[in-house]
């Protein structure tokens, strides 16, 4: 899994790709924990180009978030579509998540 | 059952006939993703949709996940025997054997999903992406969790 992390003025955009599985992981939660430990209080997960993702995955989302709302920071995602809707509907966390159709719209909800 | 497996042989796949594909695999997360792959072509042959190969690959994922962390609690050389076999009528029944300790079946619960947790979604998955789902715990060794997916005509 390669991570993209985009600063800019307004939010951190992580932008993540491929396959998101127990094995790959701990990537995504190193990555999340560093943007909210270096105190990030707007933070973006980009999920277009991610094609499958497993419950252990969610759980780091979920995590983030919670982690989040403990620091008074923002987490949203964009881009929930096709596979990983699919386990976001499964599992009712779409109410639980800010979730925006692009990258745009949720920098402009910011 | 112990199959001596070498470092350059984690998962092997032995393709039985057409209807039936079976693979032994060590309890490491790495292997899931070639999991995945080949129930999605084995699945894919077999008249599934796309949509019905999503929810055997996750179920699949999930279980093996479960079986990971839960039953061989990390031990790598922990070994999972998978097989997937369609019967007559075309539907999928995966048999997935670990020889960890057995399934408590009193502390396998689906979570309740109003309470949302980082953790433990595994089970509820399962039970919701398959027509049924069933624990066998008669061997003397480990949990056989049988899976099955019906052929859905399109």
């Amino acid at each position: 899994m390669n991570d993209l992390v985009a600063k800019t003025n307004d939010a951190t955009v992580i932008t993540l790709q491929g396959e998101l599985d127990v094995n790959n992981v701990e990537d995504l939660k190193t990555v999340i924990e560093s943007e909210l430990s270096d105190g990030t209080g707007k933070i973006l997960i980009d999920l277009n180009k991610v094609t499958y993702m497993d419950s252990a995955a969610l759980g780091v989302l979920v995590a983030g978030l919670k982690r989040a709302r403990l620091s008074n920071a923002q987490f949203k995602l964009a881009n929930v579509k096709g596979n990983v809707e699919n386990i976001f509907k499964l599992t009712r966390l779409t109410k639980f998540f800010e979730i925006y159709n692009s990258v745009d719209s949720a920098m402009e909800s910011f | 059952m112990s199959k001596n497996f070498k470092n350059d042989e984690e998962l092997t796949v032995r393709v039985v006939s057409d209807e039936e594909i079976h693979m032994s695999m060590l309890a490491v997360g790495k292997l899931i993703k070639p999991i995945r792959e080949q129930l999605y072509e084995f699945a894919s042959g077999r008249g599934f949709s796309d949509d019905q190969i999503y929810e055997i690959q996750l179920a699949v994922n999930e279980a093996l996940a479960n079986i990971i962390k839960h039953g061989y609690k990390g031990e790598k050389r922990g070994e999972i025997e998978l097989s997937a076999e369609t019967n007559r009528f075309g539907d999928l029944e995966i048999a997935i054997q670990d020889f960890a300790e057995k399934v408590d079946l009193a502390k396998l619960v689906s979570r309740d999903l109003e309470d949302v947790q980082d953790s433990g979604l595994g089970v509820y998955l399962i039970n919701n992406l398959m027509d049924e789902v069933e624990y066998d715990l008669s061997r003397e060794k480990g949990t056989r969790l049988i899976l099955k997916k019906k052929l859905k005509q399109e």
